[in-house]
């Protein structure tokens, strides 16, 4: 099930956008611009879930149930629910869409670990996946190397006889940008979420940079290509959090009071 | 362990050791993005090359004695009664696996492997000791080499072959365009191997240096099985773009071509005036090697990837199923034996001591030994 919805659709996808372009790694770019078009509307939605999370935090009515009910964990959560309710808002809306995503990207490393079949064993799986329009005979072996990268392989740039992880550092640094750029102010300076937000703001980027430095940089170059593109998206929506970005502590916003739901 | 997977793990242990203090700090919230982070990892690593690598194991046999290469060492076990006599390395180094099949020097002196930790091995036939290694490739060896009277050929995934002395000094190199998976047909006549390539060619080059005498255009597919030489000395291969080429090297142009239902892969079989190959599509094709003329065709139920063998005028091959057939050269079926082994027949069948040996991709049987009528002599396993 797994194969006929996630891997196969993809695999045949990344062959057939490579049969036309020639270029494996300009394929992967163009396949990433694609699901990230695909799964806008989700990337919508979690934007438009954590900014109607984060407004209700900022209002009165829930600062004031925070202190009342800040020793009874049980009633601070079904007066929080009730909120959630009122305000027509769902506490996972902005989850479920990320949610989504994990299996896409999970899928995404298989379909190009799958496409560029480095052993026997491998090439003989691709066969059974592959869609009859795609011409594997003329395109197998799949070309590899894209700038000075083996995709099949962890990325090192030789410099002086060491080989320097570029593509691992770009990840790094394009994951830091993507996370602080759209990352909404907290609520309150120094509450949970604060903390939370800033660190996942170190250690998403630090963990998704040893995923690239370990495996094969056609992963990498989906999550360079796949940060640019949410960058690009938020910018082009107009919520980019700029004063986010070079600010290490948590910035509060101003409180202000939140209407109920119309 | 590494710093990050380190930090995790240390954060979830506090969780559990000092589960009020913790409390304190970490919110549902959070503990939710450190499950979801180690879920990725694990997921992504599940499916990382490392994971990936699995391979079929290769083999050769000589003198009663059985060499098999997979996973992660090289085994000799006695053909008549599948005792191990020895392992390569003795215990396990997770850096080191094979893929390729070894190969026995024509005087039995020198067994060679190549790992696919890029090193290329030659060993001790009767002890298995080390006696030279090849560490000059960057990538992995997939083929099995070559081995003539005073040469080792060692195709490598990084498109270049290697040529070496029998002491495992390098003594030139050449590059393809693309890598080879497919062990080099030697041809006395010309002095020359042939070498086929992932790159849809076939390359002739000059065992004294190594020079290119000739190379086809390129074909309809990657050719990922060796070529056979014909008696005659017609090449016989078959591509994965469904094509059977009966190629003649002195004109330099096919014969006769046959066009199969999917990808070959296995290497043909020359006996008595036939040609025998198979298909992915799990067809067992008997051609006249004469005109190409279809004689026969045998149809399993699932891929093939090995070449045939024949014993006593019978084809024994396996498919992807794990299904073992015995074929008469009229293209009757003898028998067959669905499933019987449970794993799957990736790789070519040896014959010694009157048994036919099947290497298996298997859960547990590394190796099964049959007699003439399917009934099992004995079952290899690897101790661990």
């Amino acid at each position: 099930m797994w194969d006929l919805i996630i891997i196969n659709p993809m695999v045949n996808t990344l062959l057939y956008i490579y049969s036309v372009i020639g270029n494996f790694g300009i394929a992967i770019i163009i396949f990433t611009i694609l699901i990230r078009l695909i799964t806008h509307p989700l990337t919508v939605s979690q934007m438009k879930s954590a900014q109607a999370l984060q407004e209700i935090q900022k209002s009165k009515e829930w600062q004031e149930i925070q202190k009342k009910y800040k020793d009874d964990k049980q009633k601070l959560s079904q007066e929080q629910m009730r909120l959630y309710q009122e305000m027509g808002i769902n506490p996972f809306g902005s989850c479920l869409p990320l949610l989504i995503q994990f299996p896409i990207i999970i899928g995404l490393y298989q379909a190009i670990i799958l496409a560029l079949a480095t052993t026997p064993y491998q090439l003989l799986n691709l066969s059974k996946h592959l869609y009859s329009f795609i011409d594997a005979a003329r395109l197998i072996p799949i070309n590899n190397k894209f700038l000075w990268m083996d995709l099949s392989q962890p990325e090192r740039l030789p410099v002086f006889g060491i080989g320097i992880p570029v593509l691992a550092i770009v990840v790094v640094i394009t994951t830091y940008l993507q996370q602080k750029l759209m990352t909404p102010p907290p609520a309150q300076s120094g509450d949970q979420t604060a903390q939370i937000s800033q660190m996942m703001n170190i250690y998403m980027p630090l963990f998704i940079g040893y995923i690239s430095y370990t495996l094969a940089s056609g992963l990498a170059l989906y999550f360079v290509t796949s940060n640019v593109v949410g960058i690009l998206q938020y910018a082009a929506m107009g919520k980019l959090n700029w004063k986010n970005l070079l600010s290490f502590r948590s910035q509060p916003s101003v409180q202000k009071n939140v209407g109920k739901k119309k | 362990m590494d710093p990050l997977r380190f930090n995790l793990f240390f954060n979830l242990t506090q969780l559990f050791i000092q589960p009020k203090r913790w409390h304190k700090k970490l919110s549902t919230e959070l503990i939710f993005a450190i499950f979801f982070l180690i879920v990725f990892a694990t997921s992504l690593t599940a499916c990382s090359p490392a994971s990936m690598m699995s391979n079929w194991p290769g083999s050769a046999v000589k003198d009663s004695i059985v060499y098999v290469a997979y996973q992660a060492h090289v085994y000799a076990i006695q053909a008549e009664n599948g005792t191990e006599l020895w392992r390569f390395p003795k215990e396990t180094d997770n850096r080191l696996s094979f893929y390729a099949p070894p190969a026995l020097s024509p005087d039995s002196s020198q067994l060679i492997a190549g790992g696919f930790n890029h090193v290329l091995y030659s060993l001790d036939p009767q002890t298995g000791s080390e006696q030279w290694r090849f560490e000059e490739s960057k990538y992995p060896y997939i083929a099995g080499p070559l081995i003539t009277e005073d040469s080792i050929y060692a195709p490598t995934n990084d498109h270049l072959l290697y040529a070496l002395d029998r002491k495992g000094n390098k003594r030139w190199e050449f590059k393809t365009g693309g890598a080879i998976w497919a062990t080099p047909a030697y041809d006395p006549t010309c002095e020359c191997i042939y070498v086929a390539c992932l790159d849809h060619t076939l390359y002739a080059l000059r065992t004294r240096d190594g020079a290119l005498l000739w190379k086809t255009d390129r074909l309809e597919g990657a050719i990922a099985s060796s070529p056979v030489l014909g008696e005659d000395g017609i090449l016989y291969f078959g591509t994965f773009g469904k094509l059977f080429h009966a190629f003649d090297p002195r004109s330099k142009a096919d014969v006769w071509t046959y066009t199969a239902s999917n990808w070959i892969w296995g290497s043909p079989l020359l006996v008595e005036d036939l040609v025998i190959f198979s298909d992915l599509s799990g067809n067992v094709i008997a051609l006249d090697a004469k005109n190409g003329a279809e004689r026969w065709k045998v149809a399993t139920n699932a891929a093939i990837t090995a070449q045939p063998l024949a014993v006593q005028n019978i084809i024994y091959i396996g498919n992807e199923a794990g299904d073992l057939y015995a074929i008469d050269l009229q293209g009757n079926l003898i028998w067959q034996q669905p499933k019987k082994f449970n794993g799957k027949i990736l790789t070519t069948a040896l014959t010694a001591n009157e048994v036919i040996l099947i290497p298996l991709v298997a859960q547990d049987n590394l190796m099964v030994a049959i007699k003439n009528d399917g009934g099992q002599a004995w079952a290899y396993q690897p101790a661990k």
